[in-house]
């Protein structure tokens, strides 16, 4: 980093690079590195740390948010095709996958990369943290988190990002066939709750909403943040955190101006007095364990949970258009004493042919269904079995399944097979790569599910949590209740990471209202002397 | 409430790139993902339009190109193992691209069915995503989810 050039940050960008707000890394001259100041600089502008940058640029604090994907705007990712989305906003094109270890299934998880992360990317959907999950916390010392002692965050997150319930009438035919059968199964469909603001269905929020009608933290937190004085850049890698004595007193790494994501370009140092990461739960451990943290608790990249997710399609004897109405609109907790949470979903029509078996005609023919297709989603709330692994400056992950784990997923196929039957359904397609879709509950009783080989079945997730885990004691923890990293002054952590247990819930509000809790904590506690 | 944005209307990643390149940059593999997708999307009307398999050949090498390293070498490897794979397991002593249509597809449902499976869904995976999203190809499947096909408003997405 010798020879670095000062270069105030507007003074970096080219004239096509955006205003003063955003420097995109992609277009700074490769002769020049960056040298920038600031009070905080917050690592990752996706959900938790757009909601610290706007906190604390509110407070008055001088931010710089750094984030490592690219700039997008709304109207620019609202108007691509899902597999233009993946090659540019999705972390490996969305084909991340997390390597299972003896009977566990391969997870593909998906993962945003780009100026908004994830919450770019989800179907919008908000839960509250569950009272039985704060209690859990609760057994682990972690007695701060009461939903009385939550309320404002939440509120202030649900505000500012408006959340709010999906409208019966929104509901999909795909989902309203899903639903005749838990009616006729004795369970009802509760709905979803979203951070959307004038949706009308078009089905592809997981996508980039092509509406600027799901507030991800690129439309409500950022312009905030951004409007108040923080300043973003993007394609940015972090590489390590500056240290002086005890203490983070800054970040370094490298912009992508290079040519491709293989060839870091120029160097880039950010001087600050405190350090917020939020890069996410899979990539903040390895930015930490360049540092030496996580020794002290041996808890750093461990603990991850994934809330392992299994897609069922039914084939119907009409056609009911799934994609039409809300993509995610409603949900069932009716199995929450077995772990389990059923959620409505959609995907695009590509995805749900590749997942059928058949080759040449056998695929067209069944592609030809996809309209006849309803499709619901089962989630775990599983056990911490994932562990992050880091060899030649690279992040790979596995999982092992626990046993409970492993036949709560086959319940979860048996549950949903058994509603969409109760349904009316003619076929139902189940999570298994290369079966024959199944016709009846008999044909489903006859195929022992038990054995067969967890690497078969088709799994995703996209909610990698607990990998910096907070708790009360260091020597069980990465951080602690207030995001201090136990090991250097200064360094907090704010990401998914923290959470120290699966939700058994899509997580973005939590995460939202755990880094809210945090910023208004940083705010309160005196900045350092540079 | 969200408050209006201060960010340059002109900002965000240049429309320049997010077109389509004029050359590929990795034409073996995409000529093994046709190989694939010429028998995988074969109907019994035969083998879908060659200008249709063009534009996938182009889109996926696209986003080969640009969705990062991992990813990448991911799918490399999987279409390079189930080009290897495939003859093995069909008995063939040809590559995949050599066989007849009728053939290869034998061949490709006998891995589907094997231990290899997983292989063949993540080369399927990619190609049935963006194949389904050529206009043509989502009408044919009865598709017409605006949002999620090749629309004017794609093609206009650098302009916005």
């Amino acid at each position: 980093m010798s020879g670095l050039k000062s270069v105030p940050l507007s003074g970096a960008r080219r004239s096509d690079g955006g205003g003063d707000a955003i420097t995109q890394g992609r277009l700074v001259d490769r002769e020049v590195d960056l040298e920038l100041d600031c009070d905080v600089v917050v690592v990752g502008s996706g959900a938790s740390g757009a909601a610290v940058a706007h906190e604390l640029t509110a407070a008055g604090q001088r931010v710089i948010v750094l984030e490592e994907g690219g700039y997008f705007r709304p109207e620019q990712y609202g108007a691509m095709r899902p597999s233009e989305t993946l090659r540019h906003l999705f972390r490996d094109g969305g084909l991340t996958f997390v390597l299972g270890v003896g009977d566990s299934p391969m997870v593909n998880m998906t993962m945003g990369r780009c100026v908004g992360g994830s919450s770019v990317l989800t179907g919008g959907v908000c839960f509250r943290i569950p009272g039985s999950i704060l209690a859990g916390w609760h057994a682990m010392g972690l007695t701060m988190f009461t939903e009385e002692a939550l309320e404002p965050a939440y509120q202030a997150v649900e505000r500012a990002t408006h959340i709010e319930e999906v409208p019966i009438q929104m509901r999909s035919q795909s989902t309203l066939a899903f639903e005749r059968g838990a009616r006729r199964l004795g369970y009802e469909l509760k709905p979803m709750r979203r951070n959307t603001l004038g949706c009308d269905g078009c089905g592809r929020c997981n996508f980039g909403c092509p509406h600027q009608a799901k507030l991800s933290v690129d439309i409500a937190y950022l312009p905030g943040a951004l409007a108040g004085g923080a300043r973003l850049v993007s394609d940015c890698r972090v590489d390590t955190i500056l240290t002086h004595g005890e203490r983070a007193v800054g970040v370094t790494g490298r912009l992508y101006n290079g040519g491709g994501l293989r060839k870091p370009g120029s160097h880039f140092r950010v001087r600050a007095r405190r350090v917020v990461m939020a890069a996410g739960a899979y990539n903040t451990p390895g930015v930490l364990r360049r540092l030496g943290i996580g020794r002290q608790s041996g808890q750093l990249g461990r603990n991850m949970t994934v809330h392992p997710a299994f897609r069922m399609m039914a084939r119907f004897d009409r056609e009911l258009n799934g994609w039409k109405g809300a993509l995610q609109s409603a949900f069932s907790d009716a199995y929450e004493h077995e772990r389990i949470t059923l959620t409505a979903l959609y995907v695009p029509p590509g995805v749900l042919a590749a997942t059928m078996k058949g080759i040449g005609p056998e695929h067209v023919e069944k592609a030809r269904g996809v309209p006849r297709l309803s499709i619901f989603g089962g989630m775990l709330h599983d056990d911490p079995g994932g562990q992050l692994h880091h060899l030649l400056g690279r992040t790979f992950s596995t999982y092992r399944m626990s046993a409970r784990d492993r036949e709560a997923m086959v319940r979860i196929t048996e549950v949903m097979a058994e509603t969409y039957f109760a349904a009316g359904a003619e076929q139902v397609y189940l999570p298994i790569l290369g079966m024959d879709p199944v016709r009846s509950m008999d044909d489903l009783r006859r195929i022992d599910l038990r054995r067969i080989p967890a690497k078969r079945f088709e799994c995703s997730s996209q909610h990698p949590l607990g990998t910096t885990r907070m708790g009360v004691s260091p020597a069980h923890s990465v951080i602690d209740p207030n995001g201090a990293c136990w090991e250097l002054e200064e360094l907090f952590v704010v990401d998914g990471g923290i959470v120290p247990s699966s939700l058994g819930v899509n997580p973005q509000q939590a995460i939202m209202t755990l880094a809210t809790r945090i910023a208004w904590h940083l705010r309160e506690r005196p900045l350092p002397k540079s | 409430m969200p408050t209006s944005p201060p960010i340059d209307p002109s900002s965000g990643v240049p429309a320049s790139e997010l077109t389509l390149p004029p050359r590929l940059h990795r034409p073996r593999a995409v000529a093994r993902a046709l190989a694939v997708a010429e028998c995988l999307f074969m109907s019994e009307a035969g083998p879908p339009p060659a200008e249709r398999l063009t534009w996938l050949g182009r889109e996926l090498d696209d986003f080969l190109e640009r969705s990062g390293p991992d990813g990448r070498t991911g799918y490399l490897a999987a279409l390079f193992a189930l080009s290897l794979l495939a003859p093995l397991v069909g008995g063939q002593p040809r590559s995949l691209a050599a066989m007849p249509l009728e053939v290869r597809a034998q061949v490709l449902s006998r891995v589907e069915q094997g231990f290899a499976s997983g292989l063949l869904l993540a080369v399927k995976a990619m190609l049935c995503i963006i194949y389904y999203e050529e206009a043509g190809a989502a009408q044919e499947i009865g598709f017409d989810g605006r949002c999620l096909v090749d629309s004017q408003a794609a093609s206009e997405r650098g302009q916005a």
